[in-house]
């Protein structure tokens, strides 16, 4: 049924690069051949004929023979292709000849004789275009390869659909770009799609951003005043519009020369706080490295070597944090009942539900705890770098500087930092600055909800056996009850935000509420490499419990045990 | 889901049983059958605001065939589905084209530029009139025009992934200039804001595209002489 597809392969006045270069497809060469039929290929075979379906043709047209050539080449096939930067423009490399003016080049060359009739070259090149239609371009000097193989089992498959540019400009207004202190959206970018006004609206429940007009006039558009900036209106900085643009119209401040200009001043200590999961990501888009563990000591070892002098996990932050919640939630603190190591999910109840800021111990923040430990520990000169994949940091004044994933991996590359070339840090993360008992437990990173974590120091703390008992309310929020010997606490956690509207007058009924905004908890975080699919985050989420695994079986129970018990006995240096 | 009767279907050509409750989108999908979104945001697979039409089918058969998107069309007993036809093939490269018309270029300094979807779309369905700079990873700092070479960049038609810049070297411009406006005097910008001189930028163009038009309007817009 089927006959084959003719393809024949062409050559003007050029250096027959291209034609060269098809031959060049060695492996795939065989299969080509049993696809289509090639009818005309002057450098590979001697029996050429007309007509061919498609037709690739390199070169330029130099002469009135090359332009006859073309045409007939034009008349005798179903799609022309332009082969080349010959053909597709104004002749390429050739062209340059045209800076002179035919006469001398004529002295020049033929030593002044005159060549006649179709052997006379023309006096102005042109692209192909300009002489007969043609239906695709393939580019480049040389053409990349898996291009003419896409082109011609394209045409295998499918159809072709002409290639014509559709002379559209729609107008989009004078909208200028909203600028903020941590966001920035450049309205002319954004296509529409709604991905960032669904996740605002529907997942945060905060509608910071939303659409106006319909039709092609329609744009994002951010409802602050005037323009002003993202923080001042109701957005919680979450950055989950971040993740999902297609377009990149959303970008956060950059803070990579603030960090190298903090880093070339020679005076200042610079201590780096590094949340793991900020590496997780890097790990996936631009590493070979297969071993999460490696490739966090290969990030510290780099670190080191831009000259950061310490490295300190962030991990401490979020324990400090968590073992005073613990505590607080025993005692049945009112003013602790809603988690606070989340600072998107703080600024939400700021801005949304200002009647549960009661509830929130803002002093519990973990980078705050973190802090003001620290800060009287390295001296005047300290400077903090938080790295982190949580962009509602970046409106933070604690540190001198945030970075997000992409930053960092910026920021190693511009001082030529290659990460998988690097030897792996064999110390680890620095920790001499928290050494109260056995400190390593509080590198392993407490996995979101961070109310798994929380049940173990509970459990800790109340030195009894619980009884733990999930409850999947609805989609996005769920109950845990905790039984233990005296009393009952039953915790609440809302991984969709937009839910609070109707969980809120029951958050007095519960003893801990905690709210994760980011889509897959702090693996989702916005100042990730955008995430495709549930799988990628999930992906990272397994890179962090491997390298908790690492710390925990490294210790053994027993020394675990003691960790704990330590903790227990002696405390943490706490600020509060 | 095993009380509720299946109903069947068929998608190119493929009898396959499907839930009542499930969309189009979703039963090609499962069977790993590609149909191109933008806007379907595979975290929030509940939200589908439809407003991308890039997920368009042709269904019915003969001549009574109408185009539905996808993603909203819930299946039903004796559906009739088509995802790749000519006609659809075209409609779909128009919505690219149209988008594209509507998005601002300025892939130089895009967050995402080397991991874009968009361009992704837009080198499935040929439509061109984007730069390198789309598919270059480098940013900010990295990029080769804030060390000061000229790099021709923000002219020259995307496709070919930024093998030279990616390797250090600036791009020579061998694709071929892009001739929209939009891109020209964005790259005049960019040139002027690194601070390069763009007679040499003019120089350079004359290597592979010497007397294209691109370069008489970047004299143009510039101010520099031919």
């Amino acid at each position: 049924m089927d006959e084959k597809i003719r393809v024949g392969i062409f050559g003007l006045t050029c250096c027959a690069g291209e034609e060269l270069n098809i031959t060049n497809l060695e492996e795939e060469l065989i299969d080509i051949a049993e696809i289509v039929d090639i009818k005309n290929y002057l450098m590979v075979q001697s029996n050429n004929e007309l007509p061919v379906d498609i037709a690739f043709v390199a070169g330029f047209v130099a002469t009135p023979e090359d332009k006859k050539r073309l045409q007939e080449i034009r008349e005798n096939c179903k799609y022309l292709i332009a082969l080349g930067s010959c053909a597709t423009s104004c002749g390429g490399l050739h062209n340059l000849r045209s800076r002179y003016a035919l006469e001398e080049q004529y002295s020049e060359v033929y030593d002044g004789v005159k060549l006649e009739k179709e052997f006379a070259p023309l006096s102005e090149v042109k692209p192909l275009d300009y002489y007969v239609d043609v239906d695709y371009y393939i580019r480049g000097c040389p053409v990349p390869e898996e291009e003419i193989l896409y082109y011609i089992f394209k045409f295998v498959r499918n159809p072709p659909v002409k290639n014509e540019l559709l002379p559209v400009n729609i107008q989009t207004g004078n909208y200028d770009e909203i600028r903020g202190m941590a966001f920035s959206l450049d309205p002319k970018k954004c296509v529409v799609c709604r991905r960032c006004v669904n996740i605002c609206q529907k997942h945060i429940g905060v509608g910071a951003i939303d659409i106006i007009s319909r039709g092609g006039g329609a744009r994002v558009v951010v409802s602050t005043f005037f323009g002003e900036g993202f923080e001042n209106g109701e957005c919680i900085l979450c950055g989950q519009c971040l993740t999902v643009c297609p377009v990149g119209a959303y970008s956060v401040r950059n803070d990579v020369s603030r960090v190298k200009s903090i880093l070339a001043e020679p005076d200042n200590f610079v201590i780096a706080l590094l949340d793991p999961m900020t590496c997780t990501s890097m790990l996936q888009h631009f590493s070979r490295e297969k071993d999460f563990r490696l490739y966090l000591r290969r990030v510290i070892s780099s670190l080191h070597e831009i000259g950061f002098d310490k490295v300190i996990s962030f991990t401490y932050a979020y324990h400090l944090s968590l073992i005073h919640q613990a505590r607080h939630v025993l005692k049945g603190d009112e003013r602790e009942k809603i988690a606070a190591w989340c600072p998107a999910a703080i600024e939400l109840i700021r801005k949304k539900y200002p009647s549960l800021l009661k509830y929130v111990n803002v002093e519990v923040e973990p980078l705050h705890m973190l802090i003001s430990i620290i800060r009287n520990e390295f001296g005047k000169n300290a400077k903090f770098v938080l790295i982190t994949p949580c962009v509602a940091y970046k409106n933070s004044s604690e540190v001198d500087a945030v970075l997000t994933s992409r930053e960092l991996r910026q920021l190693l590359s511009s001082c030529g930092v290659d990460i998988d070339t690097m030897a792996p840090d064999r110390a680890g993360f620095d920790r001499e600055c928290l050494s109260s008992g056995m400190m390593e437990i509080m590198n392993t990173y407490p996995l979101g909800p961070l109310a798994e974590s929380l049940l173990s120091y509970i459990h800790l703390f109340s030195g009894s056996e619980e009884d733990i008992q999930r409850m999947q309310i609805e989609k996005g929020v769920e109950e845990i009850v905790i039984r233990l010997k005296n009393s009952t606490k039953r915790t609440l956690i809302i991984t969709e935000p937009g839910k609070m509207e109707k969980y809120q007058e029951y958050v007095k009924d519960y003893d801990y509420v905690e709210i994760v905004p980011c889509i897959g908890g702090c693996a989702g975080g916005g100042g990730h490499y955008p995430a495709s699919s549930f799988d990628v985050i999930e992906e990272r989420r397994r890179m962090i419990d491997y390298y908790n695994q690492g710390i925990v079986s490294k210790l053994g129970r027993w020394a675990l045990a003691r960790a704990y018990e330590n903790i227990l006995r002696e405390g943490v240096r706490c600020p509060l | 889901m095993s009380s509720i009767r299946k109903v069947r279907i068929k998608i190119d050509d493929l009898e396959v049983l499907a839930d009542p409750e499930e969309k189009v989108l979703d039963v090609c999908r499962r069977l790993g059958i590609h149909i191109p979104t933008l806007c379907y945001n595979p975290l929030l697979p509940q939200e589908r605001p439809g407003s991308c039409r890039l997920c368009m089918v042709a269904i019915g058969k003969g001549e009574k065939v109408y185009y539905r998107e996808a993603c909203k069309t819930p299946v039903r007993s004796g559906l009739e589905v088509h995802t790749n036809t000519p006609d659809l093939h075209s409609l779909r490269r128009d919505i690219v084209e149209f988008l594209l018309a509507r998005h601002r270029r300025n892939c130089w300094d895009c967050p995402i530029s080397g991991n874009c979807p968009f361009v992704e779309l837009c080198r499935d369905y040929d439509v061109e009139c984007l730069t390198v700079c789309a598919e270059c990873p480098l940013q900010g700092e990295e990029c080769l025009l804030s060390q000061g070479e000229i790099c021709l960049g923000p002219l020259t038609y995307f496709g070919c992934g930024a093998p030279c810049p990616k390797q250090g070297h600036y791009c020579f411009g061998c694709r071929g200039l892009v001739p929209h406006e939009d891109i020209i005097k964005s790259a005049v910008e960019v040139y002027k804001s690194k601070g390069i001189d763009l007679q040499k930028v003019v120089e350079r163009m004359e290597l592979f595209s010497y007397s294209s038009e691109v370069i008489e309007k970047f004299c143009e817009i510039a101010g520099v002489r031919e």
